[in-house]
């Protein structure tokens, strides 16, 4: 197989990660030995981006299944045209065409999916965004590659936290509060975290964090946040979960244009899974819940090995 | 599952049962059992493994391992992305009732070793082992709450604006930091706001509109918020024009939205159709709930709604939400039941009451109450000593004022607001009334903010003269300003005076001590009970009988507080010890001794705001969400959950609620209150007749009491004087466009004796609350007890302090007895009067009767 990921579920803890161009190499022996066929045959794909690279026209991204082609993993795909990488950024759902050609693959056609939901909490949350535009009161969140200004908050030990100490890890956030009702909004992205917990344990702390913030400081407390992290057997050492001042958290969340809006005691909410890299800055910003454990752990992955 | 299949046949009858039977086939596969005869029926507990992955394809793999042999424990801890894979994807000892739909269809029949299919579930693809019962303790919620049942509740579709209006009032810039010290500034800032920011965004419409490169996504969005904001003020035809723009607009790029806004469109017309046809000015019978409610007068805009919640059906057709609403909209129409497809069809049976208790009367107009608002609190009591009572009520509504109802020349009520000098009290979505100053004269405190940003309370005294004065500043309880709809007055350190404890959504409790010169201190923190949690309903009793008031306090969010009073000022919270950690959604709460054996049991209500599971309790499906609580005190510090065995497991979405004795047979009843902001959460009332301690039985349709639109502040009075108790009722939603009149509903009369108690502390506070009253009635050769504390009931409406006890058919020799909380004495008056007001003082030898002047309310009630 080319790509990192096998087609099966055996765990993989710590998966070989190849370099951009190696697994370019690889990928296009596989590509190479697809069969000859009269028509270039093509594929549609969607994954989740991973890494661009203008100057080799290449992206690499956790894809799922190419179904009648291969299984999901990770793979470099090149475009034509470097134009065509406009706009894409770690963390982007996209959707392509590849072509398999005789001398080469190529893909074609790439968009980027932005994450849009019929369901109650994020469509009202966006529509309640949208709002805060109009009125002038939103603030723009940071881009790929901006820093991180640090804000004191503290964790479920009751210790002071600034992102600033985990300065030469690459740190992992996500955004949820502990009274979130639907499986599939915050405690799906917590499971995820669980999982990524279990892949990276051996790097966990010293090449990577992981940092769970609530967006309900009020409520979510030092002592409730540590009551839920104990689902997850979270180590309070690896996995903070952050809570604080309510000013200092609600800022934190703009800077990821993760939004909230309570309503009748429970809240309307985005969904943000943020990658930051050694330095603090931002690779990738997910949003939504349509991504993978093993797509955000490959993401992961790369950042890593920047 | 055995005790909510038996639950559902009781309720709905035979032919719904079988119906039931047959579209619930794995559920009909669990041994039937007869209904438990003793103390709870055997809970259906069931242990499996499960793994959860991301893909199907994985999940298909994972099967194909576990056929070839690999433990699924394995699988589970290397693989899982559930919560569960850190105990090897065990799960267990849970009622099946308890999990989500899909896995109990996936774990249907299987045996222990058995691997079901794969569930497709929203947190992924799962794959599950039955597995023998291990030795393991029961998992809590939190625990499970990827695979609860709870997760799979359907939420409301919102048409209200008030999201937009709460968010918008959050977000406008504010000139001071006190602007919510302020009711009338409050009131102000509301209103501008939401007129503002709708011109702000029909000018962001436009401009997208014009705009080839907007996001599409956000023209429908900006087309969704007008509407919702129109809809907030109640402009249904501007908000139905903006729905209906947006909804070709979602056709053709965001086709997932289109049921969606299909749903908001028939919520729309069906609103509008009440506002055409006069339903929430005078309601009569139109919104009262029964399988003959009549239709409306002009069926247009109802016929329109019917179109639309069958079109949701046709992408939708398992919708429990759509199905239910489609069925009020046919009965508005005139269609119900034979125009609902059979599919869709809540089965007129359904509606019908087990029982009949006599019909209540709605008398509000004819008595001059029928006040047209919002949302509100409600304290019936007799405010001026003159031996009748009042009615006042607050209003959710941040420009909407309180009302005092008292009687007038000709016997109708009239509002003397203005003249008690209420006219400034704006806003306010609870009530709770005492005499914390101990002048005889019952003061009031209106609590504001809940379910909004934090605004100031206010604390009315009662100045003896028919006036009140706000003296929240004086009293030290003005800052700082808190998010609260709930309060209980008592006196935690028995010195005579009521204490007050708040209970806050964004901020900790706090425990005001009445320091007896008109101040307050709160002494939360030092006391032990200043928390924080989503506080939405406290209440205070003597549950340990130990001669010191202890509170329970009621979380949306679980993690409910019960504080025994240590005697000395303290508090522990042994919830958990007592047995009573409460609904995971809690609201309204009460203690109330519901089978009259001396001890103060424990009501706590659930709130899932979902019309979806109204819906399923109609059409008698498996319901998904918690149901309230009911614990039973042992008498020995700790309390029994006896929910299922009385028949409370069912999902109702309560807000304002209270109990009273409905047919005087000494037996607490429960009525509830329902609905949320969205104009489509029409979960309705239910009367709830208490059956001797054993049972409630739902007498909703039979009583005539089932208002279909959002219940507030509850209370039950004998408002008329003529021994049975009224039911005054705050109708009214959250919006201003969500207004309806005021319920009074005129009890029928359900014979039986009574005796009416006022209690006046001397050393005990002025207003006897904590008071404990048994009345021993002999009837033949046996006598029966009736216990009753002195509260104004429930967390959410507020009874008259004088108590109203219903001592059954033909009452013989009846005795009182009273203790006096603050100082420990204890009366007795044997052989006193029935169907009687008494006055009974502190210390005094001999009891007082009052008088009881007929007071008729123009209803066929009123004897």
């Amino acid at each position: 197989m080319a790509g990192s990921r096998g087609g099966s579920v055996r765990p993989a803890p710590r998966r070989a990660v190849l370099s951009v161009w190696g697994a370019l190499l690889i990928g296009s022996a596989l590509l190479l030995s697809a069969p000859l066929r009269a028509a270039d045959p093509e594929y549609p794909v969607k994954g989740l981006v991973l890494k661009v690279d203008r100057i080799s026209r290449t992206f690499l991204v956790s894809h799922e299944r190419i179904h009648g082609f291969m299984d999901a993993m990770t793979m470099p795909f090149e475009v034509k045209s470097a134009s065509e990488l406009d706009g894409i950024v770690p963390g982007a759902t996209v959707e392509f065409t590849l072509v398999v050609g005789r001398q080469a693959a190529y893909a074609t056609g790439l968009r980027v999916r932005r994450y849009e939901s019929a369901e109650q909490d994020p469509s009202t949350a966006r529509r309640l965004a949208l709002l805060k535009r109009a009125m002038g009161t939103a603030v723009t969140p940071l881009a790929v590659g901006q820093p991180v200004p640090d804000l004191p908050l503290i964790d479920q030990t009751g210790a002071p936290v600034r992102l600033s100490q985990f300065g030469g890890q690459v740190v992992a956030l996500n955004f949820i509060y502990t009274r979130c009702a639907l499986p599939q909004f915050c405690l799906r992205i917590s499971n995820d975290f669980g999982v990524i917990q279990r892949r990276f344990r051996a790097v966990l702390g010293r090449d990577l964090t992981l940092v769970t913030v609530t967006f309900d400081p009020e409520r979510d407390t030092p002592e409730v946040l540590a009551r839920y992290a104990a689902r997850w057997k979270a180590d309070p050492r690896t996995w903070r979960f952050l809570t604080g001042a309510v000013a200092d958290v609600r800022r934190m969340c703009a800077l990821f244009g993760v939004e909230f809006f309570p309503d009748e005691g429970l809240m309307n909410h985005s969904l943000h899974t943020v990658v930051l890299d050694r330095s603090g800055r931002v690779i990738a910003n997910i949003e939504g819940n349509r991504h993978t454990p093993e797509q955000l752990g490959d993401l992961i992955q790369e950042s890593l090995h920047r | 599952m055995i005790r909510g299949m038996l639950g559902k046949t009781r309720a709905i009858g035979a032919v719904v049962a079988l119906m039931l039977a047959a579209a619930a086939a794995p559920r009909a596969l669990q041994p039937q059992a007869a209904p438990a005869a003793g103390p709870g029926p055997v809970a259906a507990d069931i242990y499996f493994r499960i793994v959860v992955v991301s893909t199907e394809v994985q999940a298909q793999a994972v099967l194909e391992r576990i056929r070839k042999g690999e433990h699924i424990e394995t699988i589970a801890t290397n693989e899982s992305t559930d919560a569960s894979a850190g105990r090897g994807g065990l799960v267990g000892p849970v009622e099946m009732d308890a999990l989500r739909p899909e896995l109990r269809a996936a774990l249907a029949g299987l045996e222990a070793g058995q691997t079901g299919p794969i569930a497709r579930m929203p947190t992924g693809f799962a794959v599950v082992q039955r597995v023998a019962a291990p030795p393991a303790r029961r998992l809590g919620s939190a625990e499970i709450a990827g695979l609860a049942a709870t997760g799979a509740v359907q939420p409301t579709v919102s048409v209200d604006g008030f999201v937009e209006a709460n968010t918008i009032l959050q977000e406008v810039p504010k000139d001071s930091d006190d602007w919510n010290q302020n009711p009338q500034e409050i009131c102000r800032l509301s209103r501008s706001s939401v007129t503002e920011i709708l011109g702000t965004m029909e000018q962001f419409s436009r401009a997208a509109d014009a705009n080839p490169a907007a996001s599409p996504i956000d023209r429908i969005q900006a087309d969704v918020i007008v509407g919702q904001l129109h809809a907030y003020s109640g402009r249904m035809t501007e908000a139905i024009d903006r729905f209906a723009r947006a909804y070709p607009r979602a056709q053709r790029d965001f086709p997932d939205g289109v049921p969606q806004i299909e749903e908001m469109l028939g919520i729309a017309y069906l609103h509008r159709a009440g506002m055409t046809n006069g339903v929430f000015t005078a309601p009569g019978d139109r919104c009262l709930l029964s399988p003959s409610m009549p239709a409306y007068g002009d069926t247009k805009d109802a016929e329109q709604a019917v179109a639309h919640f069958t079109r949701v059906l046709a992408s939708r057709p398992d919708d429990p939400e759509a199905k239910w609403l489609l069925n009020l909209a046919a009965m508005a129409a005139g269609g119900y039941p034979a125009r609902v497809p059979e599919a869709h069809r809540v089965p007129p049976r359904a509606l019908e009451s087990a029982e009949r208790v006599g019909r209540f009367t709605d008398v509000a107009a004819a008595a001059g109450v029928d006040a047209f608002s919002s949302a509100g609190g409600v304290v019936v009591d007799d405010f001026d000593n003159d031996g009748t009572l009042e009615i006042l009520t607050s209003n959710f509504d941040a420009c909407g004022a309180m009302r005092l109802f008292r009687r007038g020349p000709d016997g109708r009520f009239v509002d003397r607001a203005a003249a008690a000098g209420l006219s400034a009290q704006l806003g306010g979505l609870n009530l709770v009334q005492a005499d914390y100053d101990n002048d005889g004269c019952t003061d009031v405190l209106v609590l504001r903010g809940g379910w909004q940003t934090a605004q100031r309370r206010s604390l009315l005294r009662n100045n003896c003269d028919g006036t009140f004065t706000d003296v929240t500043v004086k009293a030290g309880l003005a800052k700082p300003a808190t998010s609260s709809q709930t309060a209980v007055w008592a006196d935690v350190d028995n010195d005579g005076r009521v204490d007050l404890f708040v209970g806050n959504e964004s901020s900790a409790s706090q425990l005001f001590r009445n320091k007896g010169d008109g101040t307050f201190e709160d002494i939360a923190p030092s006391a032990g009970v200043g928390r924080k949690a989503f506080t939405k309903g406290v209440a205070a009793a003597d549950y340990d009988n130990d001669g010191d008031v202890d509170f329970y306090v009621s979380n949306l969010g679980g993690g409910n507080f019960l504080y025994r009073n240590n005697g000395d000022r303290t508090f522990s919270d042994v919830a958990l010890d007592a047995g009573v950690p409460g609904a995971d959604l809690g609201f309204p709460t009460w203690f109330f001794d519901y089978d009259n054996d001396g001890w103060d049991d424990l009501l706590v209500s659930s709130y899932y705001l979902s019309i979806g599971e109204t819906g399923r309790r109609y059409l008698g499906l498996p319901r998904n969400a918690n149901t309230m609580k009911l614990y039973r005190n042992l008498g020995n510090g700790r309390f029994a959950d006896v929910t299922a065995q009385v028949g409370l497991d069912k999902a109702y979405m309560p807000m304002g609620s209270n109990f009273g004795d409905i047919d005087n047979d000494g037996y607490l009843d429960i009525f509830l209150g329902g609905g949320s902001p969205s104009y489509g959460a029409l979960a309705g009332t239910v009367l709830l007749h208490n059956k001797a301690g054993q049972a409630f039985v739902d007498v909703t349709a039979s009583s005539g009491t089932g208002e279909l639109h959002k219940g507030h502040g509850v209370a039950f009075a004998d408002l008329d004087n003529d021994g049975d108790q009224e039911i005054a009722f705050r109708v009214g939603g959250a919006t201003p466009g969500d207004a309806h009149a005021f319920r009074l509903f005129d009890n029928p009369g359900a014979g039986g004796d009574w005796l009416g108690l006022r209690l006046v502390g001397a050393r005990s506070n002025r207003a006897a609350l904590g008071a404990r009253i048994t009345v021993t009635v002999r009837t033949g050769g046996t006598a029966r007890t009736v216990h009753r504390t002195v509260t104004s009931g429930g967390s959410f409406g507020a009874s008259p302090l004088q108590q109203h006890v219903g001592l059954g058919p033909a009452a013989g020799a009846v005795d009182v007895d009273v203790l006096w909380p603050a100082s420990g004495t204890r009366q007795h008056f044997a052989g006193v009067a029935k169907n009687q007001v008494l006055e009974i003082r502190e210390n005094a030898g001999t009891v007082r009767t009052l008088p009881r002047p007929r007071l008729p309310l123009g209803g066929a009630g009123g004897r």
